[in-house]
């Protein structure tokens, strides 16, 4: 089977699907700088340092050779 | 109102319909497109698991949840870009369902970060629960 085929073209898609679902976040966080509780101040900061560091290594990998070493293992946390 | 910046700046990238470039040395736009999806999902997972540590302890389980999902996604990934390089059988339909289940799971952790509803609380002040 080519890597190529329809299968191929869903895979994009993944990736806006992973950014869509942190940039709904970000849509919550806007609400963060009107008065607030600390617990939202909270969701909200945490919600965007996930998106930026997701949306920064989106855009620092873009066109950059194909590194598989990059790819590692996420061990569960205790 | 920085935030309010960023966050719109934020928003807008994310939107954006990007360009699709296809990483040299990939063996093709699916090859290279997994590698994104994962290297991106990883850098999120990541964060949210620093978030997770600091902040949410009670998300412990659900990290660890996706954490596994993505090693196992990763490691399908290498296991297919490598028989593909080959020449051997490959197959990325069940490739494509493993970055599923890891898009599924990272939108579950996304959506306990999520308030479930919305309130003007004590002094005017806007307050929510979370999911």
């Amino acid at each position: 089977m080519t890597p190529t085929n329809t299968t191929g073209l869903e895979i994009p898609t993944k990736l806006d699907q992973i950014l869509a679902f942190l940039t709904v976040g970000a849509q919550w966080a806007a609400l963060i700088p009107l008065p607030g509780t600390a617990i939202a101040s909270k969701i909200a900061g945490s919600l965007l340092r996930i998106i930026q560091a997701a949306i920064q290594t989106h855009e620092a990998i873009t066109g950059e050779p194909l590194d598989l070493s990059k790819l590692h293992e996420l061990p569960p946390i205790e | 109102m920085k935030n309010i910046l960023a966050v719109c700046l934020l928003f807008l990238t994310g939107c954006a319909k990007n360009p699709v470039v296809v990483h040299p040395g990939s063996l093709s736009a699916f090859d290279s497109a997994a590698y994104d999806t994962l290297l991106t999902a990883q850098a999120a997972i990541e964060s949210a698991t620093t978030e997770v540590v600091a902040n949410y302890p009670n998300l412990k389980p659900e990290i660890n949840t996706v954490r596994k999902t993505y090693t196992a996604a990763q490691a399908a990934y290498k296991a297919y870009h490598e028989a593909a390089a080959a020449g051997k059988p490959t197959d990325p339909a069940a490739l494509d369902a493993m970055l599923k289940k890891l898009t599924a799971d990272i939108a579950a952790i996304v959506a306990k970060l999520k308030p479930k509803a919305v309130w003007v609380g004590p002094g005017n002040r806007l307050a929510w629960r979370t999911a």
